[in-house]
């Protein structure tokens, strides 16, 4: 057996050598002093073993792991209902935003609210109307020639051809009509009258028709 | 406890899985010093090792990973969590030291008397070991530790190391060859110390 045969083995790794590689040792100075050196180093890891042995982590850590194992687990029925509900917890942001969207979208393309046109008494009567096409309505300056009902407005602008026009019933007080040059008595001032208000797509009010 | 003696690492596991914590802190007890003393002699920091044994125990309670008995025992898994999570603090801290591309540098510091081998034994030759296990590579460090100062079997380290058995005897050699490298650098008085390396013959 030659250095490179001993070594070889790994006899260091060993539990005790062979007869062969004892003999080797007798005739090789070197590889006996390197013997030598591994069986010193071999005892001086066993005392580093020994010698931290007693080593251990810290009584804060275990107190930790109590606290977080308590945490974890927290009972078995809030385990499982926590199962149950982890699911959807984690998607409700996902699901807020969606819902949160939506709306804005919806109010987006809500028709702006008309600002009050005559007295605070007035009040709307009844709900939007649909937006009705201008033929079916008037042409501002010619409504009583065309034998509609509705009376333009004063200062009011006109109504463009391609304009998106809608209908608002309205409540307001009997002595609006005076300004229209519809006679109205003094007795009745207060009285509440219907009527219908053509409103443009800026939503200000056009033109007015008083309900029957 | 049981009437037949200690409970097993895999029963103790299935009774805290279903929430009883004195399975866990028996679990616990059993196991932290192995784990705290792996990674303090990996990174030499009692801080680091102390982080590294909460982690490993944390992520068993949060069963972040997890643990199959089909591939290794409990133990190795969890000197395999404590492995990745020293590994990674190294790599952070880069804390190595490449003795490898520099085989024949030491550290001063290391450097003990001619007897050195002789004292390993003593608290200087302790402490020179120790500083000497530290700096060497981390794939030697590490099969040193297991092997060495963990008392643990290659077959066992080989699962935490997650190479073959023949891996791991032929590093643990390099490693020890290294270490006594290391003790043996400096100390010229005695040059029989100094010859170490293997020398050819043809006996």
């Amino acid at each position: 057996m030659n250095c490179d045969e001993f070594w070889k083995e790994m006899p260091e790794l060993g539990p005790e050598l062979s007869a062969a590689q004892m003999a080797h040792l007798e005739v090789c100075r070197a590889c006996a002093a390197q013997w030598g050196g591994q069986k010193a180093l071999a005892a001086g890891l066993r005392a580093l073993a020994d010698q931290a042995s007693a080593r251990t982590a810290p009584s804060r850590v275990e107190a930790r792991l109590r606290t977080a194992f308590r945490g974890e687990t927290g009972g078995g029925e809030w385990k499982e209902a926590r199962s149950w509900w982890q699911p959807v917890l984690s998607w409700s942001p996902a699901a807020a935003a969606v819902v949160g969207l939506a709306l804005l979208l919806a109010y987006a393309r809500r028709p702006e609210t008309p600002p009050k046109e005559a007295a605070p008494a007035v009040r709307m009567a009844a709900e939007q109307i649909p937006s009705l096409a201008l033929s079916e309505l008037l042409d501002s300056d010619d409504a009583a020639a065309a034998g509609s009902d509705f009376i333009p407005l004063p200062y009011a602008s006109r109504i463009g051809p391609n304009d998106d026009l809608n209908l608002v019933r309205v409540e307001l007080p009997r002595s609006a009509m005076a300004p229209l040059g519809i006679p109205e008595s003094a007795a009745g001032a207060a009285e509440m009258v219907e009527a219908d208000l053509v409103l443009g797509p800026d939503g200000m009010a056009r033109a007015i028709r008083f309900v029957r | 406890m049981t009437p037949n003696g200690p409970e097993s690492d895999e029963d103790l596991l299935l009774r805290m899985r279903s929430g009883d914590e004195q399975a866990f802190l028996t679990l616990y007890r059993k196991r932290q010093g192995a784990i705290y003393r792996f990674a303090l002699h990996m990174s030499g920091s009692p801080a680091a090792a102390e982080d590294v044994t909460q982690e490993v125990f944390l992520a068993l309670i949060r069963e972040e990973c997890g643990y199959d008995p089909e591939r290794g025992t409990l133990s190795s898994y969890l000197f395999g969590i404590a492995r990745n999570l020293v590994l990674r603090n190294l790599e952070r801290d880069r804390s190595d030291v490449p003795l490898d591309s520099e085989p024949d540098s030491f550290l001063p510091e290391l450097a003990i008397a001619a007897d050195a081998l002789v004292d390993l034994t003593r608290k200087e030759g302790l402490e020179a070991l120790r500083r000497a296990v530290l700096s060497l590579p981390r794939r030697y460090r590490e099969v040193v530790i297991l092997c060495d100062l963990q008392e643990m079997d290659y077959t066992e380290a080989a699962s935490v190391v997650g190479c073959p058995i023949g891996t791991v005897r032929s590093r643990l050699h390099r490693a020890r060859l290294l270490l006594l490298e290391k003790l043996n650098h400096g100390s010229s008085a005695d040059p029989a110390v100094r010859a170490l390396r293997p020398a050819r013959c043809l006996l």
